[in-house]
């Protein structure tokens, strides 16, 4: 099963996104912030990324970058979550590494959509 | 120099004559000579001209054509003739008598006051009811610097306050020496006293009169009455002279007024028209005072005013950003536990429930949407929503809320019909605005229409030489009747009320993308046919101008 590695600092959108990939089959491990999503990237290696811009520490765009930095990290596909339906927000995700972006609130069939879409890429 | 004491019933008035002819009695007053009206002449009609000549001599003109002029111990100056005699000399015209005395040969302690024809002869009464002579000292030069002074220090003095007015009223005592002064200001219709000042006894009697006031109100300028009127009104009749100068504001409306009098008394002196104007000066003063005093107290309680609204206006921001948060939390996780919970019970057959959780989930939606359209709104009416301006692909937007919208369009059996013209340039505008504007309509087109078809028309037009985006939403659904397209742009108001019930929606989407679109640059129209079916036009400039 693929294994999705839900960056995300909302606790109650946490709960939810991994409860539902859970039911579609996945397997989720969380992280609560920037620094730990870096480090689960690493310990957990997981076959795609699902990273919140707006994070306390460290935001999503470092940790991407981070990600994307490192050589053993930098092929996990990072699909950016993010609030803000802004324009520029999707080209600062995809100018720090990210494959994908989404916005919330989440609509589950878009996002497994992009999700089987990235996972089938690599 | 002559010196002349004028007696009669009336009283004894003395005064020097400088130089140059000196008409006594009545009738028009004559350039470069000097007219004194002395009561009782006027009945016997009689009028002399005095001249003085080298030593001492005084020529006697009797200009009146009925009454003779006697002269003491000489023979009397029959009317048109003229005689010269030599000083000193006393003649009588009717009962006044007036003695001549040559200064030169008056030893002594007698004061000598110099005399200004410009107002040592005030003009007393009138044609037909002259009043006593009137001789006044002019001010000397010590006492006008002192006024000026005290002119000057009045306007050091905050305008408005007790001291002041109390500043003013010394003045009129002490400096134009006036009985009485007082500031009196005219506040609902009334005349108020807000400092009175007394030289001794105040001279007796009211202090002010109801009539000069009204008289004031009405003609808005100096009343100056420089000695007793042999018949007065009742007003006047208890005052020897009175000036009152109103003070008036910057609209020319009476707001109060400077008053001063001498009492009724035999040792009470006429008042000068210069001190009259003297008062008039200090009222204008004042008058200028309060009016800039109250130009300045408006322009802060304006700077206030505009604080406090940019205050409410901050503070409103700052509610409407943190009630967009507060809500949105709690209520992004009832869209999402609901959301979560409907899939569940579908997917595990628990038919009992899904319709229930469904019914949660849409009414969360609709709470949401109809959150994100206030806050549009009140963004766009605070002036606060700032549009990007960025070049971008019409052909590209267009096909992003198409596939946005289509799932709405197929939800009532309806089909969608694209028609873009080949060639469409570049926009240059804020496509998420102009991608919320088409979604609008195009989301309203399907919800009013069933198993119809929605026309989507898009063409660059151009207009006054300048490049327009027109894209119209055509569709084959209800419509609507005339009173329903008057309300139709308004906020909260959906056509009806019924329709909110029937087909949902925030009731604000449409005069959001009026709103929009003209700020924009551009607008949007409407036309509709009950039971036929509508179209909406919205015209885009294809550049948009910078905003600031």
């Amino acid at each position: 099963m693929p294994k999705i590695l839900l960056v995300e600092d909302n606790e109650m959108n946490r709960d939810m996104l991994s409860r539902r990939l859970e039911r579609k089959g996945f397997t989720v491990v969380i992280a609560v912030d920037g620094g730990e999503g870096v480090a689960k990237a690493k310990s957990e290696k997981p076959d795609l990324i699902l990273m919140d811009l707006s994070l306390p520490v460290m935001d999503g765009l470092q940790a991407t970058a981070l990600i994307k930095a490192d050589a053993e990290t930098k092929p996990i596909p990072v699909l950016a979550l993010t609030a803000h339906a802004m324009a520029d927000d999707r080209a600062k995700a995809l100018a720090a590494g990210c494959e994908d972006y989404d916005t919330k609130p989440i609509d589950l069939p878009r996002l497994l959509e992009k999700i089987d879409k990235l996972l089938k890429k690599s | 120099m002559l010196r002349l004491t004028i007696k009669n019933e009336e009283g004894t008035r003395e005064f020097e004559h400088e130089s140059g002819p000196l008409e006594i009695g009545r009738g028009p007053e004559r350039n470069g000579a000097m007219r004194c009206v002395v009561l009782d002449l006027f009945v016997s009609k009689d009028h002399v001209r005095l001249e003085e000549f080298n030593d001492g001599v005084v020529n006697i003109e009797n200009l009146s054509g009925k009454a003779r002029v006697n002269v003491e111990g000489k023979e009397p100056v029959a009317p048109g003739e003229t005689k010269l005699f030599v000083l000193p000399a006393a003649f009588r015209i009717g009962n006044t008598r007036v003695s001549i005395v040559n200064p030169s040969s008056v030893s002594g302690n007698d004061e000598l006051v110099a005399v200004d024809p410009t107002f040592a002869f005030s003009p007393v009464g009138d044609r037909e009811r002259p009043g006593l002579l009137s001789l006044e000292a002019p001010p000397s030069a010590e006492k006008l610097t002192t006024y000026f002074e005290s002119v000057i220090a009045l306007q050091q003095i905050p305008p408005g306050t007790k001291d002041y007015y109390d500043h003013i009223t010394r003045m009129l005592v002490s400096l134009i020496g006036l009985d009485r002064g007082l500031v009196l200001l005219r506040e609902d219709h009334q005349w108020n006293v807000v400092s009175r000042a007394y030289k001794d006894d105040g001279g007796g009697g009211r202090d002010f009169s109801q009539t000069i006031l009204e008289s004031l109100l009405r003609d808005k300028k100096t009343f100056f009455q420089p000695c007793p009127l042999k018949s007065g009104t009742e007003s006047l009749l208890n005052v020897h002279a009175l000036v009152a100068s109103p003070i008036l504001d910057d609209k020319q409306e009476v707001v109060g007024a400077l008053y001063g009098s001498r009492g009724f008394s035999l040792r009470s002196r006429n008042l000068g028209s210069l001190e009259a104007k003297m008062v008039q000066v200090i009222a204008s003063t004042v008058s200028i005072q309060l009016i800039n005093k109250r130009q300045v107290e408006s322009a802060f309680e304006m700077r206030l005013a505009r604080d406090a609204a940019a205050g409410a206006d901050r503070a409103k921001s700052q509610f409407l950003a943190s009630m967009s948060h507060e809500l949105r939390t709690p209520l992004n996780a009832i869209i999402g536990y609901s959301e979560m919970l409907s899939e569940q019970a579908e997917e595990d057959g628990l038919n009992d429930i899904a319709p229930d959780l469904k019914k949660i989930l849409a009414a969360g939606k609709h709470l949401l949407a109809l959150i994100n359209d206030v806050l549009d709104l009140s963004k766009i009416e605070a002036g606060k929503l700032t549009l990007v301006r960025e070049t971008f692909d019409l052909k590209e937007l267009i096909s992003d809320v198409v596939g946005t919208v289509a799932p709405l369009i197929e939800k009532n059996g309806n089909v969608l019909d694209l028609k873009m013209a080949a060639e469409v340039p570049a926009v240059v505008g804020d496509s998420l605005r102009l991608r919320q504007c088409m979604f609008n309509l195009l989301s309203n087109a399907s919800k009013f229409t069933s198993k119809g078809t929605i026309t989507l028309d898009v063409d660059p037009i151009v207009d006054n030489d300048k490049g327009w985006v027109r894209v119209r939403v055509s569709d084959t659904g209800i419509g609507m009747s005339p009173e329903q397209l008057a309300r139709l742009f308004q906020s909260f108001s959906q056509a009806d009320a019924t329709i909110a019930r029937q087909y949902g929606g925030t009731g604000l989407g449409l005069a959001i993308t009026r709103k929009l679109c003209r700020l924009m640059g551009g607008d949007v129209t409407v036309e509709s046919e009950h039971g036929r079916g509508s179209t909406f036009t919205m015209i885009l400039p294809q550049q948009s101008e910078v905003t600031a």
